[in-house]
């Protein structure tokens, strides 16, 4: 049993999931009471994951609070969840972020609120569920659930091209989803050929040895999901789309969490899984993020739209936690992780400010808010706060990964001539 | 409202990183530990005289402790 004495893990995946059951029963015109009751779910979601942070073991490296049940033993999927050191600050990331942004819709979303908020709770089952899977089956749903809520939020809920960003966000992560599949199914077969156990446990998969070129493939089809969903160059063009026209909740959660599984997914799947090609694929992918970083720059720099801003932005600070994930150091992998962090909570907060100011004025061109700080003097300062995270100021958390994943790629580089 | 935790979160996150990291610091590097050993059960390491600096310090490595579930 784990040391909170229940299984937390379990109750954090589909408490909101119950809630969102729950809020079926309540009838559609009570607005204020289906708010106050999706506030209340995500803010019980967020006391019950504290736990998880108290009661980690900092000196245990491997998964703490698992919990394994039989789901369809015969095909050997089973139901693995469990927390480690990387997982756990994302979970909480998530929990803290539903409450933000269940409390960011309270004006902004004025229709179907009842749906909405079903929808954001199903959501955060998924992204919880993505982050603690164990096994690939079990994975592999929750990465699907978490696609189908916010293809509704960008969809219904959206500005006016909400369908053609909902349907590019949906064809993109779903072609990388699909080749993910297909991976995950010749992954179970290879090693139920070369062990004799047939089985999608992930902690169990991380033991198979796979020749080099089945390594290179099946890392090229799980790499490309994630890279879609990261995004990262040049697979980033559905990203400004799907952040221009998702609500202010939607733009948060997007790049607070959902952005994250993509990264996670390297980092708990991809690179453990095929390490040989991993390696040998540091060369292509540290390009890729360094094209990111730049090109995210400066387009970013280009736009008069503020949420257009900060969607580049994101595609450029996505791009520095590929770069220290692939420098394979300990300050690489600390800071790409810090790093999925801050940018949830730096560019869930811009993407809250954008949010806040576009309601009063009804547009987000940045041309149209010059004097705003006379008008809005705290917010402005808030907004300061927030803006010099995102641009990494010494003090702030941005400064602590971008520094310790720039420390980590140059002692890789300078490592490289005689490290693997 | 809704901006102050995330403004008290952005100067805690950057002045005092280690109430995080310590969190995850074992993790990561059980996680490179793990990948180097399955990378060299594949390709062979070099040889002491080509190799001067492997991936992670000494000091790293000696930290490490193997346990692997906790339930």
């Amino acid at each position: 049993m784990n040391p909170v004495g229940f299984p937390i893990v379990t109750v954090i995946t589909f408490f909101p999931l119950a809630g969102a059951i729950l809020l079926l029963f309540v009838p559609r015109a009570k607005e204020e009471i289906l708010k106050w009751m999706a506030l209340v779910i995500s803010l019980v979601e967020f006391a019950v994951s504290l736990p998880l942070f108290i009661f980690f073991d900092e000196g245990v490296a491997g998964m703490q609070f698992v919990e394994r049940i039989p789901w369809i033993p015969e095909w050997g999927v089973n139901y693995v969840i469990g927390i480690d050191g990387i997982s756990l600050l994302l979970v909480l990331l998530t929990t803290f972020l539903t409450v933000l942004c269940i409390l960011s819709s309270w004006r902004s979303v004025e229709r179907m609120i009842k749906e909405y908020m079903i929808v954001f709770l199903i959501l955060e089952t998924g992204m919880i569920g993505v982050l603690a899977s164990l096994d690939l089956i079990l994975f592999y749903v929750f990465w699907e659930v978490t696609l189908i809520p916010m293809y509704l939020i960008i969809g219904v809920w959206g500005g006016p091209r909400r369908i053609y960003a909902a349907v590019k966000f949906f064809l993109y992560t779903m072609a990388g989803s699909v080749l993910m599949l297909v991976a995950i199914l010749a992954l179970y077969f290879l090693n139920g050929k070369a062990t004799g156990e047939y089985t999608f446990d992930l902690l169990k998969l991380y033991q198979t040895v796979l020749p080099i070129n089945t390594q290179y493939l099946m890392f090229a089809a799980f790499g490309v999901a994630f890279a879609i969903k990261v995004p990262m160059f040049p697979f980033h063009t559905w990203l400004p789309d799907a952040h221009v026209e998702a609500p202010t909740a939607g733009s948060v959660i997007l790049a607070g969490v959902l952005l994250k599984l993509g990264t996670y997914g390297f980092i708990r799947f991809a690179i453990p899984l095929f390490p040989v090609a991993a390696f040998k694929a540091v060369p292509i992918i540290s390009v890729l993020a360094l094209i990111g970083i730049i090109y995210g720059a400066l387009v970013s720099m280009m736009q008069a739209d503020l949420k257009k801003l900060v969607a580049f932005s994101s595609v450029s600070h996505l791009g520095f936690v590929m770069l220290g994930m692939f420098a394979f150091n300990v300050q690489g992998v600390q800071g790409s992780i810090y790093q999925m962090l801050n940018h949830g909570v730096s560019t869930g907060a811009l993407f809250l400010i954008v949010g806040m100011i576009y309601e009063r004025r009804h547009t987000r061109m940045i041309a149209d808010f010059g004097g705003l700080a006379q008008v809005m003097p705290l917010f402005a300062t808030f907004f300061m706060v927030v803006t010099l995270s995102s641009i990494a100021l010494p003090g702030t958390n941005g400064f602590v990964g971008e520094f310790l994943i720039l420390l980590g790629t140059f002692r890789r580089i300078v490592g490289s001539r005689t490290s693997i | 409202m809704t901006l102050i935790p995330i403004v008290v979160m952005i100067v805690w996150m950057g002045v005092y990183p280690k109430f995080f990291f310590k969190k995850m610091e074992l993790s990561v590097q059980h996680f490179l530990y793990d990948i180097k050993a399955r990378y060299e059960a594949v390709v062979p390491p070099p040889t002491e005289t080509e190799s001067e600096q492997p991936l992670g310090t000494e000091e790293e490595k000696s930290d490490h402790t193997l346990v692997d579930i906790k339930e």
